[in-house]
């Protein structure tokens, strides 16, 4: 049975997932941090959790398309690692990352919520799943 | 002692009364507890642990190598982390070695200190901290102190394999479960923990630093929490959520 192209994007974005761990969380050339991440899914939604310590509500700008979540958020303070290998003088200043969905969603009914320092946002999929009679 | 995994201690104690484990597990809890007690105590290493089931790894603090698994302390209070993952062929050497040591330096109680995830910690203000223990030693001494027991549930990790072989070996280990994030790094949680070990260990460890650093704290160690996520995928660690099969 061939594959449909949403299965073969997602084994794309899982195999590019496992290479996106094993690389450093940070730019110290752009001052960016990479926060954790969680996707979870359910028959009808996507939820993205991430940990955004540092980070006031008002200043997140989070943007959703079909297939992807993208976040930029500034820390309320400079983040140093003063003696860090051989960076002499390390700074962070702002979180970014772009999050490939698992599936396609509703960018219009999209929800979000920060919570001591946790965004959680809920994403209904665009295609839902079609209910059959049981006879 | 397991010849897979050796305990070297700087100078041998003859004994040690209690001793604290923490290892980088659910929301790095015990991890993140157990060095505050370290830093609040100003505990002095004493020994670390060897061993070629450990991964490849020395850290460096003040231009010195260290291994990542160290003791710190002294004949009182004696306190084991790891600045990396065990890595699930090293956790049961690990812990029979670990046990052990504890039972040849008659270790009144070995107290394990990790998180248990909740679905719901982002809206939990203080967490709860629930206890295990391997004998009634341990549970007279969680219900003295009013820690609530741990009725069911699965335990996966480190401080589950330390718990066999303190069953097998018949030495007090109480484990103290602070709810926490399953992926975050959770510096509430240990600061709940921390307050659950003052009263078992009748310590005085304050934790306002720590809840003052918590964010700082949870920017710093989001690779190591990233890296023990990643090391749960070998140990079926997701189990602890699932609801266990229950009949009658």
């Amino acid at each position: 049975m061939f594959k449909s192209f949403d299965d073969i994007e997602r084994e794309i974005d899982e195999a590019f997932e496992g290479l996106i761990s094993s690389r450093p969380m940070w730019d110290s050339s752009t001052g960016r941090l990479e926060p954790l991440i969680q996707v979870t899914e359910s028959l009808d939604k996507i939820v993205v959790t991430m940990d955004l310590p540092l980070v006031r509500k008002e200043d997140i700008h989070l943007t959703v398309e079909e297939k992807h979540l993208s976040l930029e958020a500034p820390l309320a303070r400079c983040v140093k690692y003063a003696r860090w290998g051989t960076h002499s003088d390390c700074k962070f200043s702002s979180f970014y990352t772009v999050v490939n969905l698992p599936t396609r969603v509703n960018p219009d009914e999209a929800k979000a919520k920060f919570l001591n320092g946790v965004l959680s946002v809920e994403l209904p999929k665009t295609v839902k799943g079609k209910k059959i009679n049981v006879e | 002692m397991s010849e897979e995994m050796r305990i070297i201690e700087n100078k041998p104690l003859d004994s040690v009364k209690h001793c604290l484990v923490g290892m980088p597990d659910t929301g790095l809890t015990g991890m993140i507890a157990v060095s505050q007690i370290v830093e609040s105590m100003k505990l002095h290493e004493i020994g670390h642990i060897e061993s070629d089931l450990l991964p490849p790894v020395m850290v460096i603090h003040d231009g010195e190598p260290k291994l990542p698994i160290r003791f710190f302390g002294d004949s009182n209070l004696t306190v084991l982390t790891s600045e990396t993952p065990i890595g699930t062929r090293a956790i049961a050497p690990l812990s029979r070695s670990l046990t052990a040591w504890a039972v040849k330096k008659k270790v009144e109680m070995l107290v394990s200190v990790s998180g248990i995830a909740v679905q719901n910690r982002m809206e939990i203000q203080i967490p709860q901290v629930f206890g295990v223990a391997t004998n009634e030693k341990g549970k007279k001494r969680l219900k003295e102190v009013e820690i609530q027991v741990l009725e069911e549930g699965f335990m996966v990790g480190p401080h589950a394999m330390i718990i066999r072989e303190s069953l097998s070996k018949g030495l007090t280990n109480v484990v103290l479960l602070a709810q926490s994030h399953s992926g975050y790094p959770d510096p509430g949680a240990a600061a709940s923990a921390i307050n659950a070990v003052n009263k078992l260990l009748n310590l005085k460890v304050d934790v306002k630093k720590l809840l003052e650093d918590a964010e700082e704290i949870r920017v710093k160690t989001r690779e190591l929490m990233q890296r023990t996520t990643k090391s749960f995928e070998g140990m079926a660690k997701t189990q602890e959520q699932e609801l266990p099969a229950m009949y009658g």
